[in-house]
């Protein structure tokens, strides 16, 4: 008789967030313990860290519908995703952001 | 019209650089501590023509005669409608590919900012990052470089956000 299975994150969007805050965690610690800290070279990290966990998933998508199967559902459980004004919002605190930092 | 514009876009962008490189005296600066609100116009000029690029790239798929149709056969028959929005295979396919590449792209070009942030921060390198770039290129012909800044926000807003 098996027990209850654990619980598992079913949303996409979740999936996408713990992988980035682990990347991002190890990388980020490993530059800081091996180089200092330096805001502009880890915020650099880890924004390449959310690229990484995309592209992994983009890679992940593009496997699941060559091989005939259903593509990664993003709709289902993630509303924020589909919200209009996710996309705008992002785009705007992104450029603040870039250019608080980088400006 | 895609391909057209991307080759556009790169021709421009290797203008761009090609020229940057060939000028010596480009006001342009490595330091990342400039000041927080930069004081010229032209900055938030730019930034806010980017934004407008970006979401006009959101709006003009709605001028396409093939959203035209989905929209009005939404109106009549939005069973027929949600079948005919079903992308195909191939297309599907490009579309995945095309994802992959733009974020394998985005996770080198910023694995390579911090590198160069890295080597100008600790000077440990001769590597620039790319921010260094685009300062300079903004210094030196700003309004070839809010273009292409808009023409990527315009890209951006028109493939990832076309829904």
């Amino acid at each position: 008789m098996t027990g209850p299975r654990k619980r598992r994150p079913r949303s996409l969007l979740a999936w996408a967030l713990v992988s980035w805050l682990c990347v991002g965690a190890i990388v980020s610690l490993s530059l800081a313990l091996r180089f200092g800290f330096d805001p502009y070279v880890l915020t650099s990290a880890v924004a390449a860290c959310l690229a990484f966990v995309l592209f992994a998933f983009a890679v992940a998508d593009l496997a699941l519908v060559c091989t005939g199967r259903d593509p990664l559902n993003i709709d289902d459980p993630a509303p924020i995703l589909r919200s209009r004004w996710t996309m705008p919002l992002t785009a705007a605190g992104a450029m603040v952001l870039a250019g608080l930092w980088w400006g | 019209m895609l391909a057209l514009a991307l080759a556009l876009w790169l021709a421009l962008g290797a203008a761009t650089i090609q020229t940057v490189l060939q000028v010596r005296d480009v006001t342009c600066f490595d330091d990342s501590r400039a000041p927080v609100w930069p004081a010229e116009w032209r900055y938030y000029a730019m930034a806010i023509t980017c934004y407008l690029a970006f979401v006009a790239g959101r709006l003009t798929p709605g001028l396409r005669f093939y959203a035209r149709e989905i929209r009005a056969l939404r109106k009549t028959n939005p069973a027929a409608a949600a079948a005919r929005e079903h992308v195909p295979g191939k297309a599907a396919i490009a579309a995945q590919a095309g994802l992959m590449l733009l974020f394998g792209l985005f996770t080198l070009a910023l694995a390579y900012e911090a590198l160069g942030l890295y080597q100008l921060d600790f000077g440990a390198g001769s590597l620039h990052p790319i921010t260094t770039y685009t300062r300079c290129a903004i210094a030196m012909d700003p309004v070839r470089a809010t273009f292409v800044a808009a023409s990527i926000s315009y890209l951006l807003g028109h493939w990832l956000w076309w829904r």
